[in-house]
């Protein structure tokens, strides 16, 4: 008997123990979620104004480069902070579009209708939202083939190394090397070599003109190989890509790669 | 009367050392006693002139219906080669200089702006004669020729250790003869025909939105441009984006189909030349075989005719029957000894079969996993296609179908297909 009434209280303990941690924590998340959205209410309201301010300057074309330079900086960074801030407020349950954030805008400014954050679920989608929702799913089945291609180049490099350990790799000559042309009064077979190398990646399919040619986003030549393809990009990176990608200032476009390249490392 | 009996008997002696002497196991052939030089491309071409070439791993043809030409081959090796000299071919393109980006692919595709399609027709390590035919994106047949070569074991002996290939005079002929039909074309045809394998490419993503832009000559299969979309159209631009995808999807396979050329090359090489030395052994034996055939089967005739000049002959009877005795039965000796002889042509014949099957044992392996490698990522691929192809035509309506449709009905299949 005892020992029922001794379980029971036990229980009992445990239950309002358990209800006030989970009180606490819903409290915890509710105060945390006005926490984010007043500061995104207050970085949105920033970025408008410094967004507007840094165009008007970019019209009179009156400012130094410097200046400039260092505007366009604030700018982009203040638009990765409402970026995060909307992503942030959408995973603790908030939505800053009830808020006087146009999150919605800013994914579609960047190309991205936040597929896995359904903003007002009861809206009817517009034409544009479809159009950019598909555009997202497209974006998404792309960044996965460029996966599987990565995986591809990751085992040819393996095996590239394997071979070069094994001291089988050595024999790679460049395709177009030495070809045995008519003219070359080249008379030994040796010279005529020119097999790509053996156990190495084939050169990849060359940036072309004309048809067929994909202008990678315009993003600077010197970016490319500092900031990947993208196909690892989360829901933010996705956005900052897709905002500097759209931006058509320059200034402003490069400082956007740079925050996207930032927030990339801090990611990593 | 006389002398007809033995101008019969010495026509029909010479017929059967002739019938004798070319009753080989393998033929001797001549090999290529001139080297072909490449034809290089003296300027570099602008990009935009540069048409692609895909290859399609040959097409390994039959093996041959002749027992002794059959003789340690097998369809493993043939498959094997299918790859190897597809790549061969392309390394000699490559050289050339003329075309912008060649690889070797599984099968012939849409948006090829060049394919070249080979079939094996012989290869048995002394010669090689391939068929190749090559098409345009336009559908313009641009030759269907054959090209063989032959080689000998010097030509074996003098490229030990060498990356070249003994048959690359053959591969040569054919990056000369792709380079002569490139060669002719005018600047605008060679525009033509990237865009028309554009076109085909777009056509087959998203149909809807590329009907119309090409039209084909049912009769002569070939295509023209009919009009094109505005360089700055969204769908063209999405389509372009794929194609670079396209692209590294073949430079993958490509480079699964040089790591087998890579891991088979040194093996196929000693298998072809070890093949030929046997091949040289058999004909070695048959040459010495069939001498003494033909000397037994004279000195066996020689005797016959001696008998018939001595039975009009009374008088040299007595001398000449042991002449012609002996002769006939020396005769008889050789050739039993020849047949003897046979017994060791038998010997090199199981030798050339074991060697088929030892390289097929060996190679089997990688051509297995080169095949199973680039089936699963073409797999993947046609996957993927499927799926953009989905969700393009979806964009294409939505793009293309008045707002108040897609908005105002949600069980129409815009909307099903946006949300």
């Amino acid at each position: 008997m005892m020992r029922s009434v001794f379980s029971l209280i036990l229980i009992c303990i445990t239950f309002m123990y358990v209800s006030a941690y989970g009180a606490a924590t819903a409290t915890d998340k509710n105060l945390l979620l006005d926490k984010e959205i007043k500061n995104l209410q207050a970085t949105y309201a920033a970025w408008q104004r410094n967004d507007a301010e840094f165009r008007s300057l970019r019209e009179q074309n009156q400012s130094s480069e410097t200046d400039i330079q260092e505007f366009a900086a604030f700018v982009a960074g203040l638009k990765r902070q409402v970026i995060e801030g909307c992503e942030t407020v959408r995973q603790l349950g908030g939505d800053g579009n009830q808020h006087g954030v146009d999150c919605i805008k800013l994914s579609e400014e960047s190309g991205d209708t936040q597929e896995e954050a359904p903003t007002i679920p009861t809206r009817q989608k517009t034409g544009e939202e479809k159009k950019n929702s598909l555009e997202e799913e497209l974006e998404t089945l792309i960044a996965e083939f460029d996966e599987l291609m990565l995986e591809q180049q990751d085992t040819f490099k393996q095996q590239q190394a394997a071979r070069q350990a094994s001291g089988s790799g050595g024999d790679g000559q460049g395709a177009s090397g030495g070809s045995e042309a008519a003219g070359t009064g080249e008379s030994g077979e040796e010279a005529g070599t020119g097999e790509p190398g053996d156990g190495q990646m084939p050169p990849k399919a060359e940036p072309r003109s004309g048809p067929g040619v994909e202008k990678q986003g315009e993003m600077p030549e010197f970016e490319k190989g500092a900031i990947g393809d993208g196909s690892d990009d989360n829901v933010v990176a996705r956005q900052l890509r897709e905002a500097a990608e759209a931006e058509t200032d320059p200034v402003l476009k490069a400082q956007l790669w740079e925050e996207y390249k930032k927030y990339k490392n801090s990611t990593r | 009367m006389r002398a007809a009996s033995i101008l019969r008997c010495m026509t029909v002696s010479f017929l059967l050392v002739v019938l004798l002497s070319s009753c080989a196991t393998y033929r001797r052939v001549r090999s290529d006693k001139e080297k072909v030089l490449l034809d290089p491309a003296q300027t570099e071409a602008p990009e935009a002139l540069l048409l692609d070439v895909r290859i399609p791993v040959f097409d390994p043809g039959e093996l041959p219906e002749s027992e002794n030409a059959a003789r340690g081959i097998s369809e493993v090796i043939r498959q094997a080669e299918s790859k190897y000299m597809a790549i061969q071919l392309k390394n000699a393109m490559q050289q050339s200089g003329y075309w912008g980006t060649v690889r070797v692919i599984p099968a012939e595709s849409s948006g090829d702006e060049v394919l070249v399609i080979g079939r094996i027709l012989e290869s048995n390590g002394e010669v090689l004669k391939l068929n190749i035919k090559a098409f345009d994106a336009k559908g313009t047949q641009w030759f269907d020729k054959d090209f063989k070569g032959a080689v000998n074991e010097e030509k074996y002996a003098d490229s030990s250790g060498s990356q070249v290939d003994v048959f690359q005079n053959v591969y040569y002929r054919i990056a000369n003869e792709l380079a002569k039909h490139y060669k002719k074309m005018t600047p605008e045809q060679i525009r033509e025909v990237r865009r028309i394998a554009e076109m085909k490419f777009a056509q087959q993503l998203v149909p809807n939105a590329f009907e119309g832009y090409l039209q084909k000559n049912e009769k002569k299969g070939l295509y023209a441009i009919d009009r094109l979309p505005a360089e700055d159209d969204e769908m063209l631009a999405r389509v372009r984006r794929i194609r670079e995808r396209d692209y590294m999807l073949v430079d993958t396979l490509d480079a699964h189909y040089e790591n087998l050329n890579h891991d088979m090359k040194d093996i196929y090489t000693n298998w072809r030349k070890s093949r030929l030395m046997e091949m040289n052994l058999i004909r070695k034996v048959d040459d010495a075989k069939n001498k003494k055939l033909a000397a037994g089967t004279l000195l066996i005739l020689a005797g016959i005719a001696l008998g018939i000049l001595a039975s009009n002959n009374e008088d040299a009877g007595s001398v000449t029957g042991p002449v012609v005795g002996a002769a006939i039965g020396i005769g008889a000796a050789i050739i039993l000894q020849a047949t003897q002889a046979g017994e060791e042509t038998a010997i090199n014949k199981a030798a050339l079969e074991e060697l088929g099957v030892s390289f097929t044992a060996e190679v089997e392996p990688t051509v297995l996993k080169v095949e199973g490698e680039t089936i699963e990522l073409t797999g993947s691929a046609e996957a993927k296609y499927e799926q953009w192809q989905e969700v393009l035509t979806k964009l294409y309506r939505v793009e293309t179908e008045p707002e108040i449709t897609s908005s105002e009905k949600p069980g129409s299949p815009d909307h099903e297909a946006a949300d």
